[in-house]
């Protein structure tokens, strides 16, 4: 095969990964609102339920750093507070304040509005009036 | 029976696609997996392959997976089909631009193939989001299927066809499509 032929191919294949990390970006809310976040132990009793307003541009990971101390995964899954490690599909949360998980055993469980999420803190749609509730889950459940 | 040197082989084979995705790991779907298997799979017998992958499936699951029985499915189910298609479909071909576009291909069949598997271990049977989510993935995967073997396969293939030799490889014909 041709030289200039494989360079086009990459600039080409180059110019689609770009676009496929163009669309995991971040899912920023495009207004204002207030949401509900309920966070329950791993004895299912509730732990925290507030109210917060988000703004433009914020995620639901931005509302709960402005509200609380939380803990991340490192690139290694081991707990970091500084929360800097952001995976494909954003961070993935191990604590809400004094609400812990550990990856291995357990894991926090995201729900809007009742149904299981399908993405993370940094990529679920930031709606008006809806409520996210995280539970401690067991791996082997 | 296989000989000795083409056992020792087939391990080289594993501890090489085993260690290069253990350091690629930190950047999710970008691999060298692909290229080497379809590398790999045109230098061994088809017994080979499945001997190649299927010690490399259960490496990774044991590793990384526990175990896990929809994984190694999954896992084993997708990687075949580079042998399959390459013994088939595919003609025992060595030309890039084809290799590199099956590659592509691979991508989004690999991920196809976790679907059923992710959806019985679940219990979430939502065809829609759980493509729709997986379809950036799929894309990344299969463009670095492309790149990498459109600039690597030659120059690794060249590299077995000199060495070859020297590690009990039986007579093969030389390739006119690179």
């Amino acid at each position: 095969m041709k030289l200039i032929t494989r360079i086009a191919y990459t600039v080409v294949a180059v110019s689609l990964i770009i676009g496929l990390f163009f669309l995991l970006s971040d899912n920023e809310a495009t207004g204002k609102g207030q949401i509900d976040v309920l966070v329950y132990d791993q004895s299912e009793t509730v732990v925290i339920e507030e109210s917060h307003l988000f703004y433009e541009g914020d995620t639901l990971f931005k509302v709960l750093q402005r509200h609380y101390d939380l803990t991340c995964a490192d690139s290694q899954y081991n707990p970091d507070t500084d929360c800097e490690t952001s995976f494909s599909r954003g961070r993935i949360l191990l604590g809400i304040d004094g609400v812990q998980t550990d990856w291995n055993h357990t894991f926090l469980y995201l729900e809007k509005d009742g149904s299981m999420a399908n993405y993370g803190v940094d990529n679920i749609e930031l709606e008006d009036n809806s409520d996210y509730a995280f539970y401690v889950k067991n791996v082997n459940d | 029976m296989i000989p000795l040197k083409r056992l020792i082989l087939i391990s080289m084979a594993v501890t090489i696609i085993f260690v290069q995705e253990q350091l690629l790991m930190f950047i999710p779907n970008v691999q060298l997996t692909t290229v080497l298997i379809i590398l790999f799979v045109s230098v061994f017998t088809f017994k080979e392959s499945f001997i190649m992958i299927l010690v490399y499936v259960l490496l990774d699951n044991l590793f990384l997976g526990g175990l896990n029985p929809f994984t190694i499915g999954a896992m084993l189910t997708a990687w075949m089909l580079i042998p399959i298609a390459w013994h088939t479909v595919l003609g025992k071909t060595r030309n890039i631009q084809v290799l590199a576009f099956f590659g592509f291909i691979f991508g989004f069949i690999y991920g196809f193939v976790f679907i059923p598997f992710t959806m019985i271990q679940t219990e979430v049977f939502e065809l829609w989001p759980y493509m729709l989510a997986d379809l950036p993935f799929q894309g990344i995967m299969a463009t670095t299927n492309f790149l990498t073997v459109l600039w690597l396969y030659e120059p690794l293939y060249n590299v077995f066809e000199k060495e070859m030799p020297s590690l009990g490889k039986k007579q093969t014909p030389a390739h006119k499509n690179l």
